[in-house]
């Protein structure tokens, strides 16, 4: 019943809100990210040193992926559940290990994790029983996965009616 | 006759004699209600298949051995052939874009998983969504509508 919206990238036609996903590699680049309302920055930090900078402008989801797992330290995680961010990672821009990873971590460190399809057509679009099917069978437990499935999304609709 | 071969039955006699004492003891024990060995009665072991009910959306009609391939296909490469084998998926009915797909308690959760790897048959975009999972064809048929 949760999935009636849908956040697409760029501008929001199902949804009022724009969704933006910004990649960032150092420090110099930070000045070019500036919080909007109605908009949803999904930021993707490359490099550990970002990630506290990012965290202090008050963005909220991170979003983890094969290419930047290393940005994932102890610390960076302390700072995730600190400033009580949610991360997204896409199902078709990482592999099984990486996303076991990070939800294994985010049952002690994040409260929610958004398991996102990412999906570039409708025929890609992972049905929420089937992410649970995914999580469960890659050793997530039960309640985490539903948590992660259906509440996750709602929290962030949550975050973009108080922006 | 040697002193070996008398040790040799002698030793017979008495495995065969403590054999028929242990049995008998077995035998008095269950009969007198001291022994008490019950068969299970969780149903639930007997009852490890499962069907998922799906609802297939595309543009050109697919046979449903070719559905079958391309579900077993999924699977293999999401989970590989171990679990294929364990889940074995297979179409036993597939009619008016609707289908059910056979498999165990075991391996629901894989086939289920695989569903979204479904994306293409036969070059044609296809979208395989679960609907349901129950453990009987008589309510997995009665949702398709044939039952």
């Amino acid at each position: 019943m949760y999935y009636d919206k849908v956040f697409l990238e760029g501008k929001g036609r199902l949804i009022k809100a724009e969704r933006v996903t910004v990649q960032i590699k150092s420090e110099k680049e930070l000045p070019k990210l500036r919080l909007e309302p109605y908009r949803i920055t999904v930021v993707k930090p490359l490099s550990r040193s970002v990630v506290k900078r990012v965290l202090d402008q008050g963005f909220k989801v991170i979003r983890i992926d094969s290419d930047n797992i290393n940005v994932i330290g102890k610390g960076q995680l302390n700072l995730f559940r600190q400033y009580d961010v949610i991360l997204e990672v896409p199902l078709n821009k990482v592999n099984y290990y990486t996303l076991r990873t990070v939800c294994l971590y985010s049952t002690r460190y994040v409260s929610d994790v958004l398991i996102s399809s990412c999906s570039s057509g409708v025929a890609e679009v992972w049905h929420p029983l089937s992410k649970l099917a995914l999580l469960t069978s890659l050793g997530v437990p039960e309640a985490d996965a539903f948590h992660f499935v259906f509440i996750s999304p709602l929290r962030l609709l949550h975050l973009l009616e108080g922006s | 006759m040697s002193f070996l071969t008398l040790l040799v039955i002698a030793s017979t006699l008495l495995s065969v004699t403590s054999l028929a004492v242990s049995i008998g003891l077995f035998i008095d024990l269950r009969r007198k209600k001291l022994l008490i060995i019950k068969p299970s009665k969780n149903t639930a072991v007997r009852r490890t298949k499962r069907y998922v009910v799906v609802d297939v959306v595309s543009k050109t009609p697919i046979d449903t051995s070719t559905l079958e391939t391309n579900v077993r296909l999924a699977v293999t490469s999401l989970f590989g052939q171990v679990w294929l084998d364990i889940s074995n998926p297979r179409v036993i009915y597939f009619v008016n874009s609707k289908a059910i797909i056979s498999t165990n308690r075991v391996g629901y959760r894989v086939v289920l998983a695989s569903l979204p790897k479904v994306s293409e048959v036969s070059n044609d975009k296809v979208i395989v969504v679960p609907r349901k999972i129950t453990g009987s064809v008589k309510k997995a048929k009665r949702l398709v509508g044939i039952g």
